[in-house]
């Protein structure tokens, strides 16, 4: 699945998986800038996705009134 | 007696004085204080509704019966004026409610002693919401303040949600029926939401007691459905609010607990990525100190070694100095060179001169 196709909260665990391989033993100096370029990218594609979700609100017609 | 009266029989008396009643007055409100309460075989309840100066008497079944009675009790009935054949006239009670606040109250207490008694509030039954819904259900008037509070609360918040709305009332006698058929709804749908909102704002306590309705109570707790309820003020409690998966204290506060703020969201995956910077820095500052402390150890070493090659050298040097013949003759010494046999020529080297001479003689020590 490409990033695009994730859903918001895949994206926000790929990036706490991100802040974590910043904080663990497996970081690397040679690693950390292509690591953070793709975090900064992937944070912004979250205020993206965010900005853009709107709600689909819809009031039924039916009535609940007695019969 | 004049010729254009009707002249019915009994029966068909009765028929159209039903009829006109159906016409005039299909339904009615009648509020009044209870009196002469009786339940017969578990199952029929009659009772009358009186005032400073009338008594009417209503009659209908335990089912309709949707909050506890007493005598003395002042309540709001919704119900159909009927003649019986049999039993003369009264009111066919349809739902009821309690009114004022002592009533009301009173009511509350003996409904949720029951109701609690039938484990319906208790803790274990509650489910938690969704984590992100997608789909909900939300049960309010369209027209109250407490659902624009709720609407707008959640379009700040999350987005991307499918939102179906109920249109029902939400206060007096006849708001449960309507909001339990709203539940019903929802429940029966092939495709359900995945939480049910009930929201309504603040008032009195009169309008607030649709929400201690026994049966709307029951169709809380009998939804498959998680529910999540924000009814009235902060202080206001309702028997649907006990009932609920969830309660909100308000309306606005069923918003705040059904989804995540995305501006917070927004904030916290920028903090993240902030949080990353101090990484990368204090890594590259430990290895620039660990560059410079092995430097500097390197250049240490360096200098230890070049002074001990200094002492070394000068150690070499002293005893070369040492081992000068030319030393040795300032001590008074000579070199003599040449063969030592009589009559050969040698050489006498001495600090300062030297000395051809003959060898004269040559003796054994």
């Amino acid at each position: 699945m490409s990033e695009k196709d994730k859903t918001i909260e895949e994206k926000m665990n790929t990036l706490r998986e991100a802040a974590a391989w910043f904080e663990g033993e497996d970081f690397s100096l040679t690693m950390a800038s292509e690591k953070f370029e793709a975090a900064a990218k992937l944070a912004n594609e979250i205020e993206h996705d965010l900005q853009q979700m709107e709600n689909q609100i819809t009031v039924l017609k039916r009535s609940f009134e007695d019969v | 007696m004049e010729t254009t009266d009707l002249r019915l029989g009994v029966s068909d008396f009765v028929a159209v004085i039903n009829q006109t009643f159906d016409y005039a007055v299909p339904s009615a409100v009648i509020i009044g204080e209870v009196a002469g309460l009786s339940i017969r075989q578990g199952k029929w309840v009659r009772f009358k509704l009186k005032d400073d100066s009338s008594s009417v008497d209503f009659f209908g079944s335990i089912y309709q019966m949707n909050t506890p009675l007493e005598d003395g009790m002042m309540v709001a009935v919704l119900g159909k004026p009927k003649l019986s054949d049999k039993w003369g006239f009264s009111v066919s009670m349809q739902s009821v409610q309690a009114v004022g606040e002592g009533s009301i109250k009173r009511s509350f207490e003996l409904l949720q002693k029951k109701l609690e008694a039938e484990g319906l509030f208790d803790v274990s039954r509650k489910r938690a919401l969704p984590d992100l819904p997608t789909h909900i259900g939300v049960i309010s008037s369209t027209e109250a303040a407490g659902y624009a509070d709720f609407m707008k609360i959640l379009q700040a918040r999350w987005g991307g949600m499918n939102v179906e709305v109920a249109r029902t009332l939400v206060q007096g006698v006849r708001a449960p029926g309507q909001i339990i058929r709203a539940i019903e709804y929802f429940n029966s749908c092939g495709n359900p939401p995945e939480v049910l909102v009930l929201v309504r704002g603040g008032g009195d306590a009169d309008d607030l007691a649709a929400f201690n309705d026994e049966a709307l109570v029951r169709a809380l707790a009998a939804s498959r459905i998680p529910t999540l309820v924000g009814v009235g003020h902060e202080i206001d409690t309702t028997l649907a609010d006990l009932v609920a998966d969830v309660r909100a204290a308000t309306p606005t506060n069923a918003a705040q607990l059904l989804v995540p703020d995305k501006r917070e969201i927004i904030e916290r995956s920028r903090s993240m990525v902030k949080m990353m910077i101090p990484a990368i820095q204090a890594r590259v500052n430990e290895y620039s100190r660990e560059k410079d402390d092995l430097l500097s150890g390197s250049e240490a070493l360096i200098s230890e070694r070049l002074l001990a090659f200094k002492q070394e050298l000068e150690a070499t040097v002293r005893l070369l100095g040492e081992y000068n013949p030319m030393k040795v003759l300032t001590r008074g010494y000579a070199l003599v060179r040449g063969e030592v046999h009589v009559g050969k020529s040698i050489e006498v080297e001495m600090k300062t001169t030297i000395i051809q001479a003959e060898v004269t003689d040559v003796r054994k020590r």
